[in-house]
């Protein structure tokens, strides 16, 4: 099996849309220590072409982290996947995740894999995309709780 | 007595017109703003070495809890109460410490300055370095910071060690998916156990 890196990966007419985020947030900690998060979260959503319209039938969330504390660990945490419309109004959020196999790097403190099989059809020319949110927090630390996502477009041109 | 008592109401009402603007002129502060302006009152204050609390193996100075209060009460808390949760964080950071020691995890001092070194430059590349900088800019002179982080973490680093271990343990027997709410609530219960007895263990005292 070859691991693809493109963001853009077509096979006949299934293909594959990524995005991925990286970051390192750090906090000063009541200990008179420094606290970190580094994490690396990866969204996937498969898809395959019929006509004018794209079948999405699957999407992953991969994810490793490494933290560094004492006496309170930064969390974590990741969210599910939310199908939005362009102007931000929700269309369906994915909240059943199944276990995938995945491989990753030696010398992480964490690291996980899912999938959901749930079935999303949309025109190829749709303004529609897919966000997966995450958060960073660690308690006793004066900066507030960091968020982000990785996010995808899902529309893949066409009329 | 009546104007002893009409002299009283006016100094209330000047204290807490005083404590008002003080409590006004933070207000618009976030947190982070907050401790930065607490930091550099801090700094001009003496500070005692003082052992204030004292357990079986470690011991808790004066300076250690004012240092800590200070980020709780930038995160809006009474100053009282501030100092009552320094405390506390401050018994279970010094109880994980003797534990750690007492399983035989130890650092060297080479080990400790490459870990600080690559600690700064962990925080000027962070992506959140800009805010960082700003708290650490209000220890006053940044290089003596980082050197005071050579003190610091031959206590922390130890204990740095001893919870990597744990995190480790713990999530070979995780058996749902790791970094969800429900994983993170497992591990606070866990961690929060093994701190609870270290903190017991060590059996603090107040001097």
């Amino acid at each position: 099996m070859m691991y693809l890196l493109s963001n853009t990966v077509s096979v006949a007419n299934a293909a594959s849309k990524r995005s991925e985020v990286k970051k390192t947030y750090i906090f000063l900690v009541p200990d008179g220590g420094i606290s970190s998060c580094s994490f690396d979260v990866v969204y996937t959503e498969d898809y395959s072409a019929s006509g004018d319209n794209n079948a999405f039938k699957k999407r992953t969330r991969w994810y490793t982290a490494n933290y560094t504390y004492a006496s309170e660990k930064p969390k974590f945490s990741i969210g599910n996947v939310v199908h939005k419309k362009s102007n931000g109004d929700k269309i369906k959020t994915y909240s059943k995740w199944g276990h995938l196999d995945g491989l990753f790097p030696g010398g992480v403190d964490v690291c996980g894999t899912s999938k959901n099989t749930e079935k999303a059809t949309y025109k190829k020319n749709t303004k529609n995309k897919g966000e997966l949110a995450f958060s960073v927090s660690c308690s006793g630390a004066t900066l507030p709780v960091k968020t982000g996502k990785a996010t995808i477009k899902l529309g893949t041109g066409g009329k | 007595m009546m104007k002893k008592i009409t002299i009283g109401i006016g100094c209330a009402v000047i204290m807490a017109g005083i404590i008002g603007a003080g409590a006004f002129v933070n207000a618009g502060l976030t947190p982070s703003g907050k401790f930065v302006k607490l930091r550099e009152e801090a700094n001009k204050e003496s500070v005692s070495e003082d052992v204030v609390i004292k357990g079986k193996n470690t011991e808790i100075t004066e300076a250690e809890i004012k240092d800590a209060a200070i980020f709780y009460e930038a995160q809006g808390e009474s100053q009282e109460d501030a100092i009552e949760d320094a405390k506390e964080e401050l018994e279970e950071y010094h109880a994980l410490y003797s534990e750690a020691s007492k399983k035989g995890y130890t650092v060297t001092e080479k080990e400790v300055a490459d870990y600080v070194s690559e600690l700064r430059k962990t925080v000027s590349e962070a992506d959140n370095s800009e805010e960082v900088k700003v708290m650490i800019e209000a220890y006053g002179d940044e290089d003596k910071y980082w050197e005071h982080m050579k003190e610091v973490y031959m206590t922390r680093l130890v204990v740095e060690k001893y919870t990597h271990d744990l995190l480790e343990d713990f999530n070979e027997k995780y058996t749902g998916e790791l970094e969800t709410d429900e994983y993170n609530k497992a591990w606070d219960k866990y961690f929060n156990g093994i701190k609870e007895d270290a903190v017991n263990r060590e059996k603090f005292k107040t001097e």
